[in-house]
Protein backbone atom coordinates (compact mmCIF):
# COMPACT_ATOMS: atom_id res chain seq x y z
CA UNK A 1 0.00 0.00 0.00
CA UNK A 2 2.98 2.23 0.93
CA UNK A 3 4.67 1.49 -2.00
CA UNK A 4 1.73 2.17 -4.26
CA UNK A 5 0.69 5.66 -2.69
CA UNK A 6 4.50 6.20 -3.44
CA UNK A 7 4.40 5.62 -6.65
CA UNK A 8 1.41 7.46 -7.02
CA UNK A 9 2.10 10.69 -5.78
CA UNK A 10 5.66 10.43 -7.68
CA UNK A 11 3.42 10.33 -11.24
CA UNK A 12 1.76 13.23 -9.76
CA UNK A 13 4.57 14.95 -9.27
CA UNK A 14 6.47 14.23 -12.75
CA UNK A 15 2.88 15.15 -14.47
CA UNK A 16 2.84 18.64 -13.04
CA UNK A 17 4.75 21.28 -14.89
CA UNK A 18 7.53 21.53 -12.77
CA UNK A 19 8.27 25.25 -10.99
CA UNK A 20 11.65 26.48 -9.76
CA UNK A 21 9.39 28.03 -7.14
CA UNK A 22 5.90 28.38 -6.85
CA UNK A 23 5.05 31.82 -7.46
CA UNK A 24 2.48 33.41 -5.12
CA UNK A 25 -1.26 33.36 -6.31
CA UNK A 26 -1.87 37.33 -6.96
CA UNK A 27 -3.81 39.07 -4.18
CA UNK A 28 -7.61 39.20 -5.74
CA UNK A 29 -7.80 43.08 -3.89
CA UNK A 30 -3.70 43.63 -6.03
CA UNK A 31 -6.15 43.01 -9.19
CA UNK A 32 -7.44 46.31 -9.66
CA UNK A 33 -4.11 48.19 -9.02
CA UNK A 34 -2.09 45.69 -11.29
CA UNK A 35 -4.35 45.70 -14.04
CA UNK A 36 -4.22 49.15 -14.53
CA UNK A 37 -0.58 49.51 -13.74
CA UNK A 38 0.18 47.18 -16.50
CA UNK A 39 -1.74 48.74 -19.11
CA UNK A 40 -0.74 51.75 -20.74
CA UNK A 41 -0.62 55.22 -19.13
CA UNK A 42 -1.45 58.61 -19.84
CA UNK A 43 0.79 59.85 -22.11
CA UNK A 44 2.21 56.31 -23.02
CA UNK A 45 1.82 54.97 -26.36
CA UNK A 46 0.10 58.52 -28.03
CA UNK A 47 0.72 56.78 -31.36
CA UNK A 48 -2.19 54.77 -30.69
CA UNK A 49 -4.59 57.78 -30.32
CA UNK A 50 -5.05 58.61 -33.72
CA UNK A 51 -8.19 56.69 -35.08
CA UNK A 52 -5.89 54.08 -37.54
CA UNK A 53 -7.70 52.58 -40.40
CA UNK A 54 -6.21 49.17 -41.34
CA UNK A 55 -7.76 49.15 -44.89
CA UNK A 56 -6.81 50.76 -48.08
CA UNK A 57 -10.08 50.81 -49.45
CA UNK A 58 -11.86 52.37 -46.28
CA UNK A 59 -9.03 55.07 -46.35
CA UNK A 60 -9.02 55.59 -49.79
CA UNK A 61 -12.97 55.99 -49.64
CA UNK A 62 -12.95 58.32 -46.39
CA UNK A 63 -10.16 60.65 -48.16
CA UNK A 64 -12.28 61.29 -51.17
CA UNK A 65 -15.38 61.79 -48.92
CA UNK A 66 -13.42 64.15 -46.80
CA UNK A 67 -11.15 65.24 -48.68
CA UNK A 68 -7.90 64.86 -47.52
CA UNK A 69 -4.73 62.93 -47.86
CA UNK A 70 -3.79 60.00 -46.74
CA UNK A 71 -0.84 59.72 -44.10
CA UNK A 72 0.03 55.35 -44.82
CA UNK A 73 2.48 54.23 -41.93
CA UNK A 74 4.19 50.78 -42.67
CA UNK A 75 6.01 47.76 -40.98
CA UNK A 76 6.25 44.55 -40.90
CA UNK A 77 4.09 42.19 -38.99
CA UNK A 78 1.83 44.30 -36.65
CA UNK A 79 3.60 47.29 -36.57
CA UNK A 80 2.95 50.14 -36.00
CA UNK A 81 0.15 49.19 -34.15
CA UNK A 82 1.39 46.06 -32.49
CA UNK A 83 4.33 43.76 -32.14
CA UNK A 84 6.61 42.91 -35.10
CA UNK B 1 2.53 65.36 -34.74
CA UNK B 2 -0.57 63.03 -33.56
CA UNK B 3 -2.88 66.46 -33.44
CA UNK B 4 -1.69 66.95 -36.94
CA UNK B 5 -2.23 63.46 -37.95
CA UNK B 6 -5.67 63.76 -36.35
CA UNK B 7 -6.63 67.06 -38.08
CA UNK B 8 -5.30 66.75 -41.21
CA UNK B 9 -5.13 63.26 -42.68
CA UNK B 10 -6.80 59.76 -42.74
CA UNK B 11 -4.24 57.85 -41.11
CA UNK B 12 -3.92 54.76 -42.44
CA UNK B 13 -1.66 51.55 -41.20
CA UNK B 14 -0.35 48.51 -43.30
CA UNK B 15 1.66 45.32 -42.64
CA UNK B 16 4.27 46.36 -45.80
CA UNK B 17 4.93 42.48 -46.21
CA UNK B 18 1.54 41.90 -47.98
CA UNK B 19 2.77 43.02 -50.87
CA UNK B 20 5.48 40.45 -51.21
CA UNK B 21 3.55 38.10 -51.90
CA UNK B 22 -0.20 38.83 -52.08
CA UNK B 23 -2.84 40.26 -54.98
CA UNK B 24 -5.79 42.31 -54.48
CA UNK B 25 -6.64 45.39 -55.52
CA UNK B 26 -5.43 46.48 -52.17
CA UNK B 27 -2.25 45.32 -51.78
CA UNK B 28 -1.84 45.93 -55.78
CA UNK B 29 -2.42 49.46 -55.49
CA UNK B 30 0.42 49.78 -52.77
CA UNK B 31 2.72 48.01 -54.75
CA UNK B 32 2.18 50.15 -57.64
CA UNK B 33 2.55 53.06 -55.57
CA UNK B 34 5.91 51.92 -53.92
CA UNK B 35 4.72 53.71 -50.72
CA UNK B 36 5.08 50.68 -48.10
CA UNK B 37 8.47 49.25 -46.70
CA UNK B 38 8.23 45.57 -47.43
CA UNK B 39 10.02 44.55 -45.00
CA UNK B 40 10.87 45.16 -41.16
CA UNK B 41 11.85 48.34 -41.42
CA UNK B 42 9.03 50.86 -41.14
CA UNK B 43 7.85 53.25 -44.32
CA UNK B 44 5.99 56.68 -44.28
CA UNK B 45 4.08 58.58 -46.82
CA UNK B 46 1.90 60.88 -47.84
CA UNK B 47 -0.50 59.66 -50.54
CA UNK B 48 -3.98 60.18 -52.37
CA UNK B 49 -6.97 58.58 -52.56
CA UNK B 50 -6.75 58.59 -56.69
CA UNK B 51 -3.40 57.18 -56.09
CA UNK B 52 -0.29 59.71 -55.93
CA UNK B 53 2.32 59.81 -53.82
CA UNK B 54 3.21 63.26 -52.27
CA UNK B 55 6.03 62.79 -49.89
CA UNK B 56 7.99 61.02 -47.81
CA UNK B 57 7.80 60.77 -43.87
CA UNK B 58 11.29 61.36 -42.21
CA UNK B 59 11.07 59.23 -39.35
CA UNK B 60 14.02 60.47 -37.52
CA UNK B 61 13.08 60.38 -33.61
CA UNK B 62 13.02 63.54 -32.85
CA UNK B 63 9.34 65.32 -33.77
CA UNK B 64 10.47 68.16 -35.60
CA UNK B 65 11.84 67.00 -38.42
CA UNK B 66 8.76 64.10 -38.78
CA UNK B 67 6.27 66.82 -38.28
CA UNK B 68 7.91 68.99 -40.62
CA UNK B 69 7.92 66.38 -43.84
CA UNK B 70 4.13 65.73 -43.27
CA UNK B 71 3.57 69.58 -43.28
CA UNK B 72 5.56 68.92 -46.48
CA UNK B 73 2.81 66.71 -47.68
CA UNK B 74 -0.02 68.90 -46.95
CA UNK B 75 1.79 71.59 -49.16
CA UNK B 76 2.15 69.24 -51.60
CA UNK B 77 -1.35 68.29 -50.86
CA UNK B 78 -2.23 71.80 -51.32
CA UNK B 79 -0.84 72.26 -55.01
CA UNK B 80 -2.85 69.24 -56.83
CA UNK B 81 -5.71 70.46 -58.67
CA UNK B 82 -9.13 70.61 -57.13
CA UNK B 83 -10.15 67.67 -59.31
CA UNK B 84 -7.57 65.57 -57.27
CA UNK B 85 -8.57 66.57 -53.40
CA UNK B 86 -12.03 68.60 -53.47
CA UNK B 87 -14.16 66.30 -50.79
CA UNK B 88 -16.28 63.96 -53.59
CA UNK B 89 -14.29 64.40 -56.56
CA UNK B 90 -12.09 60.98 -56.69
CA UNK B 91 -14.38 58.09 -57.37
CA UNK B 92 -12.55 55.25 -55.63
CA UNK B 93 -13.34 51.43 -57.52
CA UNK B 94 -14.58 48.70 -55.62
CA UNK B 95 -12.94 46.86 -53.58
CA UNK B 96 -13.71 43.60 -55.01
CA UNK B 97 -12.22 39.76 -53.17
CA UNK B 98 -9.23 40.04 -50.79
CA UNK B 99 -6.62 37.24 -51.23
CA UNK B 100 -8.15 34.43 -49.42
CA UNK B 101 -4.47 33.99 -48.19
CA UNK B 102 -4.74 37.12 -46.40
CA UNK B 103 -8.65 37.34 -45.57
CA UNK B 104 -7.97 35.90 -41.95
CA UNK B 105 -6.01 39.13 -41.23
CA UNK B 106 -7.97 41.07 -42.39
CA UNK B 107 -11.45 39.52 -40.35
CA UNK B 108 -11.40 37.06 -37.94
CA UNK B 109 -13.65 33.93 -37.97
CA UNK B 110 -17.31 35.16 -37.15
CA UNK B 111 -18.43 35.07 -33.69
CA UNK B 112 -14.42 35.56 -32.46
CA UNK B 113 -13.79 37.82 -29.64
CA UNK B 114 -11.19 40.53 -29.29
CA UNK B 115 -8.84 41.14 -26.64
CA UNK B 116 -6.42 43.55 -26.35
CA UNK B 117 -2.97 42.31 -24.54
CA UNK B 118 -0.59 44.43 -23.61
CA UNK B 119 2.91 42.92 -21.84
CA UNK B 120 4.91 45.18 -19.40
CA UNK B 121 8.31 45.03 -17.68
CA UNK B 122 7.63 45.57 -14.20
CA UNK B 123 10.31 45.83 -11.13
CA UNK B 124 9.78 46.15 -7.22
CA UNK B 125 9.97 48.75 -4.81
CA UNK B 126 11.77 48.02 -1.53
CA UNK B 127 8.55 46.96 -0.06
CA UNK B 128 8.25 44.25 -2.36
CA UNK B 129 5.08 45.71 -4.18
CA UNK B 130 5.27 46.26 -7.89
CA UNK B 131 6.36 49.52 -9.55
CA UNK B 132 7.08 50.51 -13.45
CA UNK B 133 10.55 50.42 -14.51
CA UNK B 134 13.42 52.62 -14.42
CA UNK B 135 16.42 52.88 -16.05
CA UNK B 136 18.35 51.66 -13.27
CA UNK B 137 16.53 48.40 -13.84
CA UNK B 138 18.28 47.55 -17.44
CA UNK B 139 21.98 46.26 -17.77
CA UNK B 140 24.63 49.35 -18.20
CA UNK B 141 24.88 48.45 -21.70
CA UNK B 142 21.57 49.81 -22.30
CA UNK B 143 21.92 53.07 -20.23
CA UNK B 144 25.54 54.10 -20.78
CA UNK B 145 26.33 55.11 -24.55
CA UNK B 146 30.08 54.99 -24.27
CA UNK B 147 29.91 50.99 -24.22
CA UNK B 148 28.61 51.33 -27.45
CA UNK B 149 25.27 49.65 -27.75
CA UNK B 150 22.86 52.11 -27.63
CA UNK B 151 23.12 55.91 -28.86
CA UNK B 152 21.28 57.75 -25.76
CA UNK B 153 20.58 57.11 -22.37
CA UNK B 154 17.28 57.19 -23.16
CA UNK B 155 16.84 54.14 -24.99
CA UNK B 156 15.70 52.10 -21.60
CA UNK B 157 12.28 54.45 -22.04
CA UNK B 158 11.15 52.45 -24.97
CA UNK B 159 11.31 49.33 -22.76
CA UNK B 160 9.34 50.36 -19.87
CA UNK B 161 6.30 51.40 -21.98
CA UNK B 162 4.04 48.77 -22.64
CA UNK B 163 3.94 46.62 -26.14
CA UNK B 164 0.73 45.29 -26.98
CA UNK B 165 -0.67 42.42 -29.16
CA UNK B 166 -3.87 40.75 -29.59
CA UNK B 167 -6.02 37.79 -28.87
CA UNK B 168 -8.71 35.79 -30.33
CA UNK B 169 -11.35 33.95 -28.46
CA UNK B 170 -13.36 31.69 -30.47
CA UNK B 171 -17.29 31.34 -30.46
CA UNK B 172 -17.27 27.67 -29.40
CA UNK B 173 -14.32 28.51 -26.20
CA UNK B 174 -16.75 31.84 -25.23
CA UNK B 175 -19.36 29.28 -25.45
CA UNK B 176 -17.27 26.71 -23.24
CA UNK B 177 -17.33 29.30 -20.27
CA UNK B 178 -20.84 30.56 -20.31
CA UNK B 179 -22.61 27.41 -18.42
CA UNK B 180 -26.37 27.27 -18.80
CA UNK B 181 -26.92 26.67 -15.45
CA UNK B 182 -24.16 28.42 -13.28
CA UNK B 183 -24.02 27.14 -9.52
CA UNK B 184 -22.24 29.29 -7.10
CA UNK B 185 -18.68 27.77 -6.61
CA UNK B 186 -19.21 25.73 -9.80
CA UNK B 187 -15.82 25.21 -11.25
CA UNK B 188 -14.70 23.84 -14.63
CA UNK B 189 -11.54 24.56 -17.34
CA UNK B 190 -10.56 27.23 -19.32
CA UNK B 191 -10.99 25.77 -22.86
CA UNK B 192 -8.02 23.65 -23.88
CA UNK B 193 -7.83 25.38 -26.96
CA UNK B 194 -7.18 28.79 -25.82
CA UNK B 195 -5.11 27.78 -22.66
CA UNK B 196 -2.61 26.75 -25.44
CA UNK B 197 -3.28 30.13 -26.88
CA UNK B 198 -2.06 32.42 -24.26
CA UNK B 199 0.49 29.70 -22.85
CA UNK B 200 1.87 29.62 -26.29
CA UNK B 201 1.51 33.17 -28.21
CA UNK B 202 0.86 35.45 -25.01
CA UNK B 203 3.15 35.26 -22.56
CA UNK B 204 6.45 36.19 -24.08
CA UNK B 205 9.02 37.94 -22.53
CA UNK B 206 10.22 38.86 -26.09
CA UNK B 207 6.86 40.39 -26.88
CA UNK B 208 7.22 43.85 -28.51
CA UNK B 209 11.31 43.18 -28.47
CA UNK B 210 11.76 40.41 -30.70
CA UNK B 211 9.86 38.87 -33.82
CA UNK B 212 10.38 35.15 -32.47
CA UNK B 213 8.06 33.65 -30.36
CA UNK B 214 9.63 32.78 -27.38
CA UNK B 215 7.66 29.77 -26.08
CA UNK B 216 6.36 28.27 -29.78
CA UNK B 217 6.43 24.72 -28.34
CA UNK B 218 4.41 25.68 -25.58
CA UNK B 219 1.16 23.44 -25.15
CA UNK B 220 -1.84 23.36 -22.62
CA UNK B 221 0.24 21.07 -20.32
CA UNK B 222 2.08 24.03 -19.61
CA UNK B 223 -0.18 25.18 -17.07
CA UNK B 224 -3.35 25.32 -15.45
CA UNK B 225 -6.46 28.05 -16.17
CA UNK B 226 -9.51 27.38 -13.78
CA UNK B 227 -12.82 29.19 -13.56
CA UNK B 228 -15.04 29.89 -10.94
CA UNK B 229 -18.86 30.79 -10.29
CA UNK B 230 -18.42 33.57 -8.66
CA UNK B 231 -21.99 34.92 -8.83
CA UNK B 232 -25.22 33.44 -10.41
CA UNK B 233 -28.21 34.73 -9.28
CA UNK B 234 -28.83 37.82 -11.98
CA UNK B 235 -28.57 37.88 -15.29
CA UNK B 236 -24.69 38.83 -15.15
CA UNK B 237 -23.07 35.42 -14.40
CA UNK B 238 -19.52 36.30 -12.72
CA UNK B 239 -16.60 34.34 -13.06
CA UNK B 240 -12.72 34.34 -11.91
CA UNK B 241 -9.73 32.66 -13.27
CA UNK B 242 -7.15 31.57 -11.54
CA UNK B 243 -4.37 29.83 -12.87
CA UNK B 244 -0.40 29.80 -13.50
CA UNK B 245 2.05 28.61 -16.38
CA UNK B 246 5.67 27.32 -16.47
CA UNK B 247 7.15 28.44 -19.24
CA UNK B 248 10.88 27.62 -20.47
CA UNK B 249 13.13 27.47 -23.82
CA UNK B 250 16.27 26.39 -23.09
CA UNK B 251 17.72 27.78 -26.11
CA UNK B 252 20.45 25.48 -26.30
CA UNK B 253 21.74 27.02 -29.92
CA UNK B 254 23.20 29.57 -28.05
CA UNK B 255 25.47 27.73 -25.99
CA UNK B 256 27.36 27.62 -29.11
CA UNK B 257 26.77 30.83 -31.08
CA UNK B 258 25.85 34.15 -29.98
CA UNK B 259 26.16 37.83 -30.99
CA UNK B 260 29.79 39.08 -30.34
CA UNK B 261 28.17 42.03 -28.80
CA UNK B 262 25.30 40.32 -27.21
CA UNK B 263 27.88 37.99 -25.58
CA UNK B 264 29.95 40.53 -24.37
CA UNK B 265 27.77 42.36 -22.45
CA UNK B 266 24.77 39.95 -21.51
CA UNK B 267 24.58 39.43 -17.76
CA UNK B 268 21.93 36.81 -17.99
CA UNK B 269 21.42 33.16 -18.15
CA UNK B 270 21.06 31.52 -21.71
CA UNK B 271 17.67 29.60 -20.66
CA UNK B 272 14.48 31.61 -20.77
CA UNK B 273 11.75 30.28 -17.99
CA UNK B 274 8.72 32.51 -17.17
CA UNK B 275 6.31 31.45 -14.51
CA UNK B 276 3.71 33.48 -13.82
CA UNK B 277 0.40 32.97 -11.82
CA UNK B 278 -2.73 34.44 -13.09
CA UNK B 279 -6.14 35.96 -12.39
CA UNK B 280 -8.78 37.29 -14.15
CA UNK B 281 -12.53 38.23 -13.81
CA UNK B 282 -15.36 37.02 -16.36
CA UNK B 283 -18.86 37.86 -16.97
CA UNK B 284 -21.34 36.75 -19.29
CA UNK B 285 -25.04 38.19 -19.85
CA UNK B 286 -26.88 34.63 -18.92
CA UNK B 287 -29.58 35.08 -21.12
CA UNK B 288 -27.87 36.47 -24.55
CA UNK B 289 -25.00 34.10 -23.84
CA UNK B 290 -22.67 37.19 -24.59
CA UNK B 291 -19.40 37.88 -22.95
CA UNK B 292 -19.44 41.01 -21.34
CA UNK B 293 -15.85 40.90 -19.60
CA UNK B 294 -12.73 39.12 -19.90
CA UNK B 295 -9.88 40.58 -18.03
CA UNK B 296 -6.85 39.09 -17.12
CA UNK B 297 -3.24 39.29 -15.89
CA UNK B 298 -0.26 37.28 -15.33
CA UNK B 299 1.90 38.34 -13.03
CA UNK B 300 5.85 36.55 -12.67
CA UNK B 301 9.26 36.04 -13.05
CA UNK B 302 11.36 35.99 -16.43
CA UNK B 303 14.58 34.40 -15.78
CA UNK B 304 16.94 35.40 -19.30
CA UNK B 305 17.81 37.90 -21.48
CA UNK B 306 14.15 38.35 -22.93
CA UNK B 307 15.81 38.20 -26.91
CA UNK B 308 18.19 35.58 -27.73
CA UNK B 309 20.06 37.43 -30.45
CA UNK B 310 20.35 41.03 -28.53
CA UNK B 311 19.95 42.84 -25.70
CA UNK B 312 16.75 44.37 -26.21
CA UNK B 313 14.98 44.69 -23.05
CA UNK B 314 17.53 42.90 -20.43
CA UNK B 315 17.46 43.78 -17.38
CA UNK B 316 19.76 43.41 -14.28
CA UNK B 317 19.36 40.34 -11.70
CA UNK B 318 18.55 37.17 -12.10
CA UNK B 319 14.84 37.56 -11.89
CA UNK B 320 12.70 40.40 -13.28
CA UNK B 321 8.91 40.92 -12.92
CA UNK B 322 6.66 41.01 -16.13
CA UNK B 323 3.22 41.65 -16.03
CA UNK B 324 0.46 41.17 -18.86
CA UNK B 325 -3.14 42.54 -19.28
CA UNK B 326 -5.94 40.93 -21.39
CA UNK B 327 -8.98 43.39 -21.72
CA UNK B 328 -11.86 42.39 -24.12
CA UNK B 329 -12.79 44.78 -26.70
CA UNK B 330 -16.32 45.24 -26.58
CA UNK B 331 -16.46 47.71 -29.26
CA UNK B 332 -13.89 47.36 -31.48
CA UNK B 333 -12.47 50.03 -33.90
CA UNK B 334 -10.98 49.47 -36.94
CA UNK B 335 -7.22 48.96 -35.28
CA UNK B 336 -9.12 46.80 -33.01
CA UNK B 337 -9.12 44.08 -35.71
CA UNK B 338 -5.00 43.89 -36.46
CA UNK B 339 -4.47 40.10 -36.60
CA UNK B 340 -2.62 38.61 -33.05
CA UNK B 341 1.19 38.23 -33.50
CA UNK B 342 0.66 34.55 -32.93
CA UNK B 343 -1.78 34.37 -36.02
CA UNK B 344 1.86 34.93 -38.05
CA UNK B 345 3.42 32.18 -39.15
CA UNK B 346 7.13 32.90 -39.58
CA UNK B 347 6.24 36.51 -40.66
CA UNK B 348 3.40 36.92 -43.42
CA UNK B 349 2.19 33.80 -43.35
CA UNK B 350 -1.39 33.91 -41.88
CA UNK B 351 -1.81 30.52 -40.36
CA UNK B 352 -4.95 30.43 -37.91
CA UNK B 353 -5.36 26.18 -37.72
CA UNK B 354 -2.15 26.81 -36.02
CA UNK B 355 -3.04 29.95 -33.87
CA UNK B 356 -6.60 28.30 -32.68
CA UNK B 357 -4.57 25.05 -32.37
CA UNK B 358 -6.71 22.89 -34.44
CA UNK B 359 -3.56 21.82 -36.05
CA UNK B 360 -1.63 19.11 -34.12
Amino acid sequence: MRSAKLVIGMLVLFAMPALAEAPKPIPPDQFDNLFKMIKPQAGELRFQEIPWLMSVHEARKKAAEEGKPIAIWSGSGGAPLGVC
Amino acid sequence: MVRLVKAKFIPLAVDGRVINKYHDSEVDFLRDLKCVANGAHGEVWVITAGGKRLERGEMIPDSKTFQASLERGLKAWAALPQSDRKAGAVQVPERGAIDPKRAVAVAPPEGTLIVRVHNRQLGRNAAGECRHTVPDDYIPALRDPKLGVVATAGTTNLFSQPANDMMWITKAEALAMMPTSPRKGQTFKVPATLCERIFRFQLDPGRGLSEADSFPNATVNAGQLQLTVEEASGSEVRLRLDGFASLNNPRAYLQQSQNPTTKKFSQSQIPLEYQPRLLGYLAYDAAKKVLTRFDMIALGDVRGRPVDENLFGERVGEANLLGVAFELVTDPKPADYLSPKGLRDGGDNYNLPRYLGLKK
